[in-house]
């Protein structure tokens, strides 16, 4: 008896002689397994084999890219949430891989799957909690509001923490740029070009630096220093420019460098309101270009901000269109385009009032626009001494008269409209004075041709206004 | 030639003509201009970064900004990096005027970055730094977008990190181990400003006031990290004046210390610690803390610090048993004012008195007259500014 566990031991030993060996051949073949299904699109079988494998392929710094790389192809062709815990994983599994193997591309990967984690666990949990009907509503009703808020306090907290994560793996992935830049120019010195790999990293830096921001948008930019991403994304871009697509590089400096190139949130906004407007989400747009002017610095930014937005409601809403206008020439009133869009648009919504016989709305529209010069205040001018013609006001024939000489004096093309009107109000006086003008045709058929009108964008109709 | 062959050859006389060319340069020449390029792209992307930070309305950065941290991290990563390509430039005997250049201009802008965002000495040490490289680094232009053409570095150099930094001091703290590890390392610390401060250059405006408490704040933040982590020595630095230093209810560490010109002041406590002893042997004073109105461990021999409550139980010898609250403190520190606790100024090295009047003295052969005495003698020295 004294012998038994000796004999045990024996026992076990002998059984397990050939594994300690020659290793075990079960988790050895899980690995070809594993490699044979990923060659034949069999993720998740790949996945499920590489996780069967011994500890000692688990050294090896080839099995965790293997790993991560299914990880990766499980999420891109599945991207359902509850996989999403695999880019994580596939993260962790280049991490460890780089640590092995000090493999660059592995540093890479491991930053982008982690941004890419954060990105779309944000994004999902924006969706599920943070949106304007949340999964919750309902229980609130039942249960109240508390436990409402404390969920979504807690889906705040959560997304923030995303974003702080995502904000970091975009430091690993321009820790890989700088790291890539160097070896490169050690080895081959100075060049003028970037290699193809490293126009690949800048470009990933520079997109998901603004998809993170775009993401943090929803969440007023809590848990990222929006700013920071300022500088960042300008040097990618400075390094993309000798690259093969210099042009997208461009734009994004361009498009990052709004309000004096150092408020990312107006720029990002702003680019989000440009986004939903050409996918036709007026409100969301708008609502989009408000939270820019709010975050806008600089008087002209807000004012170019309350252009895109007057440019944005023309198209549903004139009148709201010309109150874009007018703040937009508060903030700006130097500016000569923001000025002809203010007039453009003041003029339609005159025309359209016209139209629907409101006519002292309609003069109140002209007046404010033909206080400041602009390329068609002598059109406003006349537009002005048009309406006061339908006017039944009592001095509304008198500002009529001084409208049009006005419209004539800016540009001596409405001449005829104003000898017309002088004729139609018996001025004879005037009316001798302006044709024995010295350098002036009589008639401006002579030498003159009817001068255009402002620019009508869309339609001029009131119709859909509130 | 045949078709098929004319491509092969014409491939070898490329590869052969890009070979020979590869190998006429001279792979020192390829290492040493891919680091100065390395650098001065290190060099534009911190110019970015400072850019950024200093566009930032000072009047509202506080310490420890979360808005400035992320530049602040990156700002470091640079410099590293920086710190270690020139560490191989100079290793390697490549360190030439233009290596040198860029890796200066990093740590200038780091340097004034880390002043604008109150952490004077850090940045104080990499413009020295810079300076050390190169020493016309003032001189180098702004790479500020706004700056005028005639802005030099040295500019914002002085005036967002020098200028300020000539207005701190530098304290040595020497901290015992023993001390640290049992008596401040959970203490939250505070450093205050003591009204009184004669000679001190007093913040005129409102946003000097703002730099003054940041710095102070940051001494706080060092002088409790270092305890914590049981740095027997370490600089803090403040703006000049008078200080005292307190825990978070304001009594633990009575220590004042002046910050003066070129002063190195060393706060040393070597000990806080006091020994309390009675004339008869069979007489027993026992201390115990006082943590939220109950009376916590007892305190050993040797161990009794200054400027906390204490719980005292007097035991004579079965005469009388009687339980006080008392409270030590260094003359020249505020006592405590508090009608159920009993204030003793003591001395370290001197005996001090336990006071007690009136109808409930205590009844002890040793008492003399009025008060009964007992010596408290300190087993050690206490704190002390050097």
């Amino acid at each position: 008896m004294g012998n038994f566990p000796v004999k045990i031991l024996a026992a076990a030993v002998l059984a397990l002689w050939p594994r300690l060996v020659f290793g075990d051949p079960v988790a050895d073949e899980a690995y070809e397994n594993g490699i044979a299904a990923y060659k034949r699109k069999d993720y998740r079988n790949a996945y499920t084999c590489f996780r069967q494998v011994s500890d000692q392929i688990k050294q090896e710094a080839l099995y965790h890219v293997w790993l991560g790389s299914t990880c990766k192809m499980i999420y891109d062709s599945d991207p359902k949430p509850e996989n999403l815990h695999l880019l994580l994983e596939g993260a962790a599994a280049y991490k460890t891989s780089f640590g092995k193997n000090s493999d660059l591309h592995n540093h890479y990967n491991a930053g982008r799957m982690t941004v890419l984690y954060a990105i779309q666990g944000a994004r999902n949990l924006i969706e599920w909690e943070l949106s304007p009907t949340p999964l919750g509503a309902q229980l609130s009703a039942e249960t109240g509001d508390t436990l409402l808020n404390r969920r979504m306090e807690s889906a705040l907290d959560s997304v923030k923490c995303l974003l702080t994560l995502g904000a970091k793996g975009l430091d690993e992935v321009w820790d890989t740029i700088l790291e890539r830049e160097r070896r490169e120019r050690l080895f081959v010195g100075p060049r003028q070009a970037i290699s193809d790999t490293l126009e690949l990293y800048l470009t990933f830096y520079a997109e998901n630096s603004v998809k993170l921001l775009k993401t943090a948008y929803d969440v007023d930019f809590e848990g990222v220093q929006a700013d920071y991403f300022i500088p960042k994304i300008t040097a990618a871009c400075r390094r993309g420019e000798t690259s093969s697509d210099p042009q997208w590089f461009r734009d994004l400096l361009y498009a990052i460098q709004f309000d004096g190139g150092h408020n990312m949130r107006a720029a990002v906004c702003r680019l989000i309101g440009r986004a939903l407007d050409q996918e036709e989400k007026f409100e969301q747009s708008v609502a989009a270009f408000e939270k820019a002017v709010r975050y806008a610095q600089s008087d002209s930014s807000v004012a170019s901000l309350y252009t895109d937005l007057a440019h944005i409601a023309y198209r549903v809403d004139l009148r709201r269109a010309v109150a874009y206008d007018r703040m937009a020439y508060h903030k700006n009133p130097l500016s000569q385009v923001i000025r002809d869009n203010y007039v453009g648009h003041s003029l339609n919504l005159a025309l359209a009032c016209l139209d629907q016989g409101r006519i002292d709305e309609a003069i109140t529209h002209i007046q404010a626009v033909t206080l400041f010069r602009s390329n068609y205040q002598a059109e406003a001018f006349a537009r002005l001494a048009r309406a006061c013609l339908k006017s039944p006001a009592s001095d509304a024939r008198e500002k009529a008269v001084k409208a049009s000489r006005e419209a004539y004096q800016l540009d001596p093309r409405y001449k005829q409209e104003y000898r017309d009107i002088l004729v139609q109000m018996g001025r004879s006086e005037e009316l001798f004075l302006l044709d024995n003008e010295k350098g002036q045709p009589a008639h401006p058929e002579e030498g003159q041709e009817r001068p255009a009108a402002a620019p009508q964008k869309g339609s001029s109709s009131v119709q859909n206004t509130p | 030639m045949s078709r098929h062959g004319v491509v092969p050859f014409l491939a070898a006389c490329f590869l052969s003509v890009s070979l020979s060319s590869a190998s006429a340069q001279d792979p020192r020449a390829v290492v040493l201009g891919g680091l100065t390029q390395a650098l001065e792209d290190y060099h534009k992307d911190t110019a970015l970064l400072l850019e950024s930070v200093l566009s930032r309305d000072s009047t509202r950065i506080t310490l420890f900004d979360p808005e400035l941290s992320p530049f602040l991290e990156d700002l470091q990563r640079y410099v590293n990096r920086t710190r270690e390509r020139h560490a191989f430039a100079r290793e390697k005997g490549m360190a030439d005027l233009r290596v040198e250049r860029a890796a200066a201009l990093v740590y200038a802008y780091a340097g004034i970055a880390f002043g604008r965002a109150r952490r004077f000495p850090e940045g104080h040490a990499l413009l020295s730094d810079a300076r050390a490289l190169h020493p016309g680094v003032g001189q180098e232009p702004s790479p500020l977008s706004w700056a005028a053409q005639t802005d030099t570095l040295g500019t914002w150099m002085e005036e967002q990190t020098e200028s300020w930094y000539r207005k701190l001091g530098q304290v040595r703290v020497v901290v015992s181990p023993q001390w640290t590890a049992d008596s401040l390392r959970f203490m939250p610390l505070q450093v205050e400003a003591v009204t009184d401060s004669s000679g001190a250059d007093a913040p005129a405006t409102e946003a000097e006031k703002t730099i003054c408490e940041g710095v102070r704040a940051l001494a706080e933040v060092a002088l409790r990290d270092s305890i914590r982590a049981s740095v027997p020595a370490f600089d803090i630095h403040l703006p000049r004046g008078s200080y005292s230093v307190r825990d978070a209810q304001g009594l633990l560490v009575p220590v004042r210390l002046s910050v003066g010109d070129s002063s190195r002041l060393a706060i040393d406590p070597r000990v806080d610690l006091w020994a309390p002893e009675t004339y008869a042997e069979a007489d027993a004073i026992r201390l115990k803390e006082v943590a939220d109105g109950a009376s916590g461990e007892e305190i050993d021999a040797g161990r009794i610090p200054f400027g906390r409550i204490l719980e005292m139980t007097v035991d004579l010898e079965g005469y009388e048993r009687r339980q006080e609250q008392v409270f030590f403190y260094r003359p020249g520190f505020p006592r405590l004012d508090r009608p159920d606790v009993i204030a003793i100024q003591a001395e370290p090295g001197r005996p001090c008195l336990y006071l007690k009047e009136g109808a409930g003295r205590l009844k002890k052969p040793f008492s003399v007259r009025r008060y009964l005495k007992y010596v408290i003698i300190p087993a050690l020295f206490l704190l002390g500014v050097q």
